[in-house]
């Protein structure tokens, strides 16, 4: 039989060690008064509304109405997202859900803002998008009677958004990049011609606004006469598809009103962030003083396999890893991340006391180790797969509906709503990526550290990994 | 009990009184449900729960007179309770307002005005508002009951392909009954804790059944080795199965039930009722995932397939005999 090496011990604990220090601390640079993370670090984990406070809506079509497509619900998505982005806010979460024909939005407060008022922030992001064309892209700036200041346009009023039939995205064969045609009404087909008549012949623009926004401002190439226009230059796939999203919604003449809506005060998270830290602290101490008594040997390496397990499941949720981006965590998010570490130990639980039968049976140590890690490989291996099919299911039925997940389990809950509260969904998740890890670190390098580590020769004693003392 | 610690527990002997043990306790806490009534949360049963902190003095009946004077609200229910504050030991003191109706944005903000308005002198402060159209709250919680449903059936699924050689079906059946057992546990654990049933109700159910299977499988798995090595009755194997592989269920018991209680404990400390609904009916759960995996499922199993193996005796001796 091939030996472990004594030197891996050491190598997967320096990795566990350094994948701890880092996924907790992070690695930053600093360039002036910027300071980029090179790595994520526990600080760069955005936390969900039910610890920062915020509100969480879902916005459908007002009543009566009829007839909404899919790129519809798109485009209102799109407008609500421009407008979070016009407020300042960016770590929102919005979806689309064009099953139920609803829009999910989640969005925490601002951290300078004092004066909390939900109802104002949803009137506001729900209203109906005003889209107009303006002669030329000149603004200045105005202040209103709350003193927020807005870009406006200083050129005429071209069209409104009532003249615009609507806009598609394009592959345009000839110059090989994506372009965005536009249509109109018959009442918005003079006033486009007259525009684009005066702008042409001067070389001018004509700009588009969503609301407080200029979306584009192209050149006006040729004089259109016949309403259906075309804007070129420069966009890919995704830009111009937003284009077209934004022009459609602000096309849109129906209303949206709030079907569902939650807020929470930010009074109420802090403390709970600080408490379940604590939590987790005592949690695994705890849990690394009953193992190490239990099973000796085999439990200090257990309890460093957790250590690595506690630190890939922060990084899953940091987006420390460049293939998984950041992930909202919330109380019950956290409350998985530690669950986890209960359930997860389970796989060293199993290991150790087959290790300590074979043991007893008075087997020799590298014996009973090897024979106990494989023989205990199938009963881990289905325990995993059980939780990680609950956790699947947790994901698919809480997450948005446009996530992978949802869509595994489209075909049975295709008929329900998106959740109408959004906090589980991370405990899947922390749930799901606890599992993944154990997997890495409860047996892959569990079982490298501990047939390492007993080959030294103050380690070979039976009795630490659980036989008779000599 | 000795027994159990040393390692030779007649499992399948026993597995009556625990059976009846487990009956027992399920209809004590059904009689108790029957009593206390189960209460049901916003996000599912639909309606609009205002939350407002207050200072001061104040009466349940005065809020409701002012309600019921200025705005229709159907089924309204007013209850003033207590939290503590964010980064500090302060309590703070909550005014909760419940009705069926959907109120909108606009009419929140209606009804706030004219709560801050009329009860000035408690300087009321908007804490918390959920308001969900009853419909979208019934739809969402037949999709989690459809979502257990669907994780009950792919793990049995699981277990039966996982298991066929020593009797899928009945091996997965009575998996089935066990996490029955577990679910209705964890349900009372909120009937009885008072906690209204929510999302978190959801999570802690589907968690528990993966729990609760993991342990049963992991019996399973050493009742699988320990027929081929022993070639004995399957009650023997069963006992052996179920006493080798103890210490490990006691012992992830043990880690699990550590977990989620100090999240339980420190949660009651800081008097965090977010954590506290899914940490207490977690550790509750985690409970009765331990006690079916190790003391129901097993047992049950080897009587049904007692009888089976009894019945195909019979057959192929009255076949015998013609």
């Amino acid at each position: 039989m091939k030996r472990t090496p004594k030197a891996a011990f050491f190598i997967v604990f320096v990795v566990i060690a350094a994948l701890v220090y880092t996924s907790f601390f992070g690695v930053y640079q600093n360039f002036g008064d910027r300071r980029d993370a090179v790595i994520k670090g526990a600080s760069d984990i955005r936390f969900g509304i039910d610890i920062r406070g915020g509100v969480d809506a879902t916005f459908k079509p007002a009543e009566g109405v009829t007839g909404v497509t899919d790129d519809q619900i798109q485009g209102v998505k799109d407008v609500i997202e421009l407008r979070l982005v016009a407020d300042g806010i960016t770590d929102y979460e919005v979806y689309a859900d064009t099953a139920n024909q609803s829009v999910i939005v989640r969005f925490p407060w601002k951290s300078d803002e004092t004066n909390f008022d939900p109802q104002a922030a949803l009137a506001e992001i729900g209203q109906t998008a005003r889209l107009a064309f303006y002669y030329g892209h000149e603004t200045t700036t105005e202040t209103d009677a709350e003193g927020n200041t807005y870009q406006v346009p200083t050129g005429d009023l071209v069209l409104t958004g009532a003249d615009v039939d609507n806009a598609t995205v394009y592959f345009d064969n000839e110059s090989g990049e994506y372009a965005v045609s536009l249509k109109l009404l018959e009442s918005g087909k003079e006033a486009f011609a007259t525009a684009t008549k005066k702008q042409y012949e001067s070389g001018g623009t004509i700009s588009i606004w969503l609301d407080h926004d200029m979306i584009s401002y192209p050149k006006v190439n040729a004089v259109i006469g016949d309403g259906s226009a075309s804007i070129s230059g420069g966009f890919d796939l995704e830009s111009a598809t937003d284009l077209a999203n934004l022009i459609n919604a602000g096309a849109l003449d129906f209303d949206i009103v709030v079907a569902n809506y939650g807020s929470i005060s930010p009074t109420l998270g802090a403390s709970a962030l600080d408490a379940m830290v604590l939590a987790g602290i005592i949690a695994f101490i705890l849990i690394a003083i009953f193992i190490i008594l239990t099973y000796r040997l085999p439990g200090v390496i257990a309890v460093i396999a957790l250590a690595g397990q506690v630190a890939g499941s922060i990084a899953a949720v940091s987006g420390y890893f460049s293939f998984l981006n950041g992930f909202t965590l919330t109380l019950p998010g956290i409350a998985g991340i530690i669950l986890s570490v209960g359930m997860g130990i389970d796989a060293n639980v199993i290991t150790a006391e087959r290790i300590r039968e074979e043991a007893r049976l008075g087997k020799t140590i590298d014996g009973s180790i090897a024979t106990g890690c494989k023989s205990s490989f199938s009963a881990i291996f289905d325990g995993n797969v059980t939780t990680m099919l609950v956790a699947v299911i947790l994901m698919g039925v809480f997450g948005p509906p446009s996530g992978l997940f949802a869509k595994i389990l489209y075909p049975f809950l295709f008929m329900f709503p998106a959740a109408t509260t959004g906090t589980v969904y991370s405990f899947g998740y922390t749930l799901l990526m606890g599992i993944i890890f154990n997997f890495i670190m409860g047996v892959f390098a569990s079982r490298l550290m501990l047939q390492s580590v007993t080959r030294f020769k103050i380690f070979r004693k039976p009795w630490l990994i659980g036989g008779v003392r000599e | 009990m000795k027994d159990l610690f040393k390692g030779n527990f007649a499992y399948v002997k026993n597995s009556k009184y625990l059976w009846m043990f487990a009956g027992g306790l399920i209809l004590i806490c059904l009689i108790l449900n029957l009593i206390l009534g189960t209460s049901v949360d916003v996000a599912f049963k639909g309606g609009t729960l205002a939350k407002f902190a207050y200072e001061g003095d104040l009466t349940e009946q005065a809020v409701v007179d002012y309600l019921s004077k200025d705005f229709k609200l159907n089924a309204l229910d007013v209850q003033l309770s207590e939290a503590t504050a964010s980064g500090s030991d302060e309590k703070y003191q909550l005014i909760n307002i419940y009705t069926t109706d959907e109120l909108g944005t606009d009419e929140v903000t209606k009804l706030a005005d004219g709560l801050t308005k009329n009860f000035a002198a408690n300087k009321l402060t908007q804490d918390s508002i959920n308001s969900i159209q009853s419909t979208m709250g019934k739809m969402f919680f037949l999709k989690c009951m459809v979502a257990v449903a669907i994780a009950a059936v792919v793990l049995i699924i699981y277990v039966g392909l996982r298991f066929r050689k020593i009797g899928g079906w009945p091996a997965g059946v009575m998996a089935m009954v066990a996490l029955l057992h577990d679910l209705t546990i964890a349900y009372f654990a909120f009937v009885l804790f008072r906690i209204p049933l929510n999302d978190n109700f959801v999570a802690v159910v589907l968690t528990i059944l993966g729990y609760s299977l993991n342990g049963t499988i992991v019996v399973y798995d050493r009742v699988r080795a320990n027929r081929r090595k022993l070639r004995a009755p399957l009650t023997e194997v069963a006992n052996v199965s179920l006493n080798e592989t103890f210490k490990r269920n006691l012992n992830t018991f043990i880690t699990t039930f550590l977990a989620i209680a100090t999240v339980a404990v420190v949660a009651f400390v800081e008097n965090l009722d977010a954590i506290i609904s899914f940490a207490i009916p977690m550790a509750v759960g985690v409970v009765a995932g331990f006690f079916s995996s190790t003391f129901l499922c097993i047992p049950a199993w080897v009587a049904w397939m007692n009888k089976r193996e009894a019945k195909k005796a019979a057959k192929e001796r009255s076949g015998g005999k013609k």
